[in-house]
Parts: structure tokens; sequence; C-alpha cells
């Protein structure tokens, strides 16, 4: 980058205009792949984690093939909406996001439309595997690590692009969507490779293992779910985000205290004492970022809540920044010893998990596609009431999931805790609460299919060719 | 001492010098005077394209 490109960050808008056109040309290939597959691979892992929900009612149902055993069917779901979808997506986003941000086209395209392809490849053969029985047996690191050298290269693929990107941007500051991209491209081929190195073993390799899986969360799919976040609520409102200063604590924050979050997953295990406090100060300094994010985007929305009546973006994006205060707050208390003693082994960390990347990431993800995709494809979402009925089945299903899956949890350590019950109590006595797990894994599957309905409408350009957003339109979001 | 354990705070550890060398890296690069700027750069001429009634 020469300093004579380099202008202040307020272009003359002849220039800003022409930039902001190059940058969406340039992302609009690569950004809409990432976008389709994660789609795709969003629906083809909601239908096995209901499968996976549905065998806890029918254990006798889809038995006969060993692929659809429910570790294996359960695997694969977690891999398909971690990696296809969330991963996929938010690396689509960011794709979008960083060119626009630093004014500057996109460093070679080409790279990023290998890597999606890549991503795609490794995530075909990674499942493929896990349904043929093959897998290294680590939970959010299944697929076998011979197969993970394909997504080493696509990530290196896709670092490339994005930081050539940044190193020939146009703006004299980082935006803070910009700072919360870069930690992620950097944090999490460190935390992956060394996860995936084939040199632990026993407790040694439980304690990687969780390290990762949580860090996997906290350092590539939170920072770049904040990120949009911290996008579209300025850039929908047409206000700035409160307080910039705080925004960028919050980042530094999470960049200081989250890397050593994952070894409270092991509490009571064969692991050094040190090491497992180490952690769980690690989680409750947590506090001090989500606060700060927290703050400002509530500060933000202040006296401006009825644009949530009018803006599908601002809704879902709101609904998911809320859901990441509560989850990050609910996770600093699940670390501490005392209440860890009774959730550890239970549903209710499968219901955390899930506040976590449905309710908080793929909600604010939701909300970023119904932004992005209309340009990227100059066509508008053709049906507000298919948007509404997204929302609400979406909230709803992770609501219902989430509430019993925390009571389920709460009862079954409880009841594993109490030596005079026998062990088959705490199976038993979640059998309702499991009902409604299902229900609202069905309300979400059926949430996330109608939105691949209308993003197949969109992209499609199907519906009546519309000037203005269909949401405008008619009578509005209820 | 457990070998697991030293490999994860040697990562993180490193995570940290990283974390900071970009800190003032940052800090000497002027990124944080009158960084308040940097929150306009979310605006540009799309937001003429704002649906009516989503900006309050």
């Amino acid at each position: 980058m020469s300093a004579a490109a380099v202008y202040l960050d307020s272009p003359p808008p002849e220039v800003a205009i022409a930039e902001r056109v190059a940058a969406d040309e340039s992302t609009r290939r690569p950004a809409l792949l990432f976008f389709h597959s994660a789609v795709v691979w969003l629906v083809i892992g909601s239908v096995f984690g209901l499968v996976a929900s549905l065998k806890f009612q029918f254990p006798d149902w889809l038995t006969g093939e060993a692929a659809l055993a429910f570790g294996r069917v359960r695997t694969v779901h977690l891999n398909a909406v971690a990696y296809g979808w969330a991963g996929m997506s938010l690396v689509g986003l960011a794709v979008w996001m960083i060119p626009r941000l630093v004014r500057a086209p996109l460093y070679r395209p080409r790279l990023a439309v290998a890597a999606a392809w890549g991503w795609n490849l490794w995530l075909v053969l990674g499942l493929g595997a896990i349904l043929a029985g093959w897998t290294d047996g680590l939970e959010w690191l299944e697929i076998p690590y011979p197969i993970d050298t394909i997504v080493v290269v696509a990530g290196g693929l896709m670092a490339v692009s994005v930081l050539g990107t940044v190193a020939r941007r146009k703006t004299k500051h980082f935006y803070v969507s910009v700072w919360y991209v870069l930690a992620a491209m950097v944090w999490f081929p460190i935390i992956f490779a060394t996860a995936n190195l084939p040199i632990f073993g026993g407790v040694e390799q439980a304690a990687v293992n969780w390290w990762y899986g949580h860090n996997a969360l906290g350092l590539f799919i939170t920072p770049l779910a904040l990120a949009g976040a911290y996008y579209f609520i300025p850039k929908v409102l047409g206000r700035p985000i409160q307080s910039y200063y705080l925004s960028l604590v919050g980042f530094w924050a999470l960049a200081f205290f989250y890397s050593l979050n994952g070894i409270h997953h092991l509490i009571g295990g064969p692991l050094p004492a040190w090491l497992i406090t180490t952690s769980i100060t690690a989680s409750v300094m947590m506090v001090i970022p989500v606060a700060a994010t927290a703050v400002n985007f509530h500060t933000t929305m202040v006296g401006r809540f009825a644009a949530l009546k009018h803006s599908p973006t601002l809704r879902f994006v709101v609904a998911g920044s809320m859901i990441y205060t509560a989850v990050s707050l609910q996770g600093s208390v699940e670390a501490l010893r005392g209440f860890n003693r009774v959730v550890h082994f239970t549903q209710y960390t499968v219901g955390h998990a899930h506040l976590g990347v449905y309710g908080f990431a793929s909600l604010i993800l939701f909300g970023c596609l119904y932004f992005i995709i209309p340009r990227l494809v100059a066509w508008e979402w053709p049906s507000d009431r298919l948007i509404r009925w997204h929302f609400w089945l979406a909230l709803a299903g992770v609501l219902i999931y989430v509430v019993s899956l925390s009571i389920a949890g709460w009862l079954q350590g409880e009841a594993m805790l109490d030596a005079g019950r026998p062990f088959m109590d705490s199976v038993s006595l979640t059998k309702p609460y499991l009902i409604a797990r299902s229900v609202g894994g069905t309300l979400m599957l059926a949430a996330n299919t109608i939105f691949a309905w209308h993003y197949w409408l969109v992209v499609r350009r199907r519906g009546k060719e519309r000037l203005e957003p269909a949401w405008s339109a008619g009578e509005g979001l209820a | 001492m457990n070998s697991a354990a030293v490999y994860i705070i040697a990562i993180c550890g490193a995570g940290a010098v990283i974390a900071c060398v970009a800190f003032v890296w940052a800090a000497l690069k002027g990124e944080f005077t009158d960084a308040s700027e940097a929150a306009l750069l979310v605006f540009d001429d799309d937001d003429a394209r704002r649906a009516p009634g989503e900006k309050p």
C-alpha cells in the first residue's frame, strides 16, 4: 500500500461510489459461492440434527444401517452446521464485508472461489468418512486429519485473499469489524492446526480437544458473527455505533481472555488444577468484552427499537446479539465449579451449544444474508411473509429447545449426584424434555427450510420484480 | 506437568505475544488516534437504497 493511495476515511462521494461498486463486483462470485454452499449445508445439517433428536423417541428407527446410527448421524449434524453452514456463511460474510470496509476490491477473487470449492470438498469427504465410520473420534474434530489438510489449504487461500485486500486498503483506520475478521483469520488456523496434530493421547488429547472445541466457537464463529453485527446494526439504523472506543475494548478484551477457555469442560477430570482454574478465570473474565458489546449495541438501539418492525436484517441481528449476551453470561456461570458440578455430562451443555451456534450466530447470519443477497443478485426477497415465518419459527424453535434441555440437564445432574437413586432415573426423567427438544428441532428445521426455499427464489430471481424491499411494500413485519 | 497443559499454555502464550505486538503496532500506527472516525466507515452510497421505514 503506497502512502499516496491512503486518504482520510471520508473520500469524495464519486470516489466512494466507484470504490463501493468495485468492491461489490469483486466479491460477488466468491461470496455467492460461499452462501449457496452454506444454505445447502444448513438444510442437510438440520435434517441430520432432527433425525438424531427423534432417535431418542424412536430408538429402533433407522438402525439397519451403521451409517444411520445415532453416533454418526449426530456427528454429521454437528460438522455440517458448524463448518458447513456457520463456517462457510461467516467466511462469505467476511469476503463481502472486508472490501467495502477497506475500500479496496477483493484481492485475487479466484483464490476465494478456489477456497470455497476446497471447503466443500473437505466437507463432502469428511462427512462421507464419518458416515462410513472413519473418524478421529474427537468432538468438533471428527473429520479425519488427512482430509483436514484440504481445509488447511482452502483456509490459506482464503487468508491470502482477505489479508491481501486489507494490505491494499485505502482507509486510514480499521473499522472494528475488520479487527474481528483479521483476528479470526489468524486465530482459527492456529487452533485448528494445533488440535489436529497427531501427537496427543489420553487425557492430554481431551484437554487439547476441548480447548479447540470451545475456541472454535469463541475465536472463529464469535468474532465473525460480531463483525456482522457491528456492521449491520449501525448501517441499517443510519447512525454510528454509540461508542467506537468501547467496541475496541470489547475486541481486545476478547482477544486477551478467550483463548484460555475450554478446559473448564474437564472440571473434575485428571488435569492439573491450575489449568482448569485458569480456564474458569478466563471464562469469567469474558464478562468484560460481553458487557462492553452488549452495552454498546443496546445504547445504539435505544430509541430506535421501532426499526425492528421494518427491517428483517435488524430484527435478526438484534435478536442474535441479545442472545449473544445471554449465552455468554450463561457460559461464564456454567464454568464455575459449583454450577458445573450439576450440569456436567448433562443435556444442559447441549442446550447451551445450540443457543450459541443457532440463537446467536445463525440469527445474526440470517440477518446479514437478508441484507447482502439482494445486493448480490439484484433482486429483492419475494415474500415478507416467508421472512416473518422464518424469524418466529427460528426463535421459537431455539428457545423451546434450549429451555427444555436446560431443565432436563439440571434435573439429570441432580439425579446423577444423588447416590441413593439408580442411574436410570437420570435418563428416564429427561424423556418429556427430549420430546420438547424434538419439537424445537422441528421448528428450526421448518425455519431453515423456509429460508432455503426463499433463498432459492431470490437467487433465481423469481417473483414480482420490485423496486424496493418486499417488507416496505406490505404491512411491514409484525 | 501434563504436556497438554504445556502445549496449551505455549500456544496461548504465543497468541498473547502476537496480540500484544498487534496492539502495540496498532497504537504506533495511530489506529487509536481519532479512532471514532472509523465508526463512519460502514456508511456508503448504498445506504440510500434503504427501504422506507427502515430508518426511524
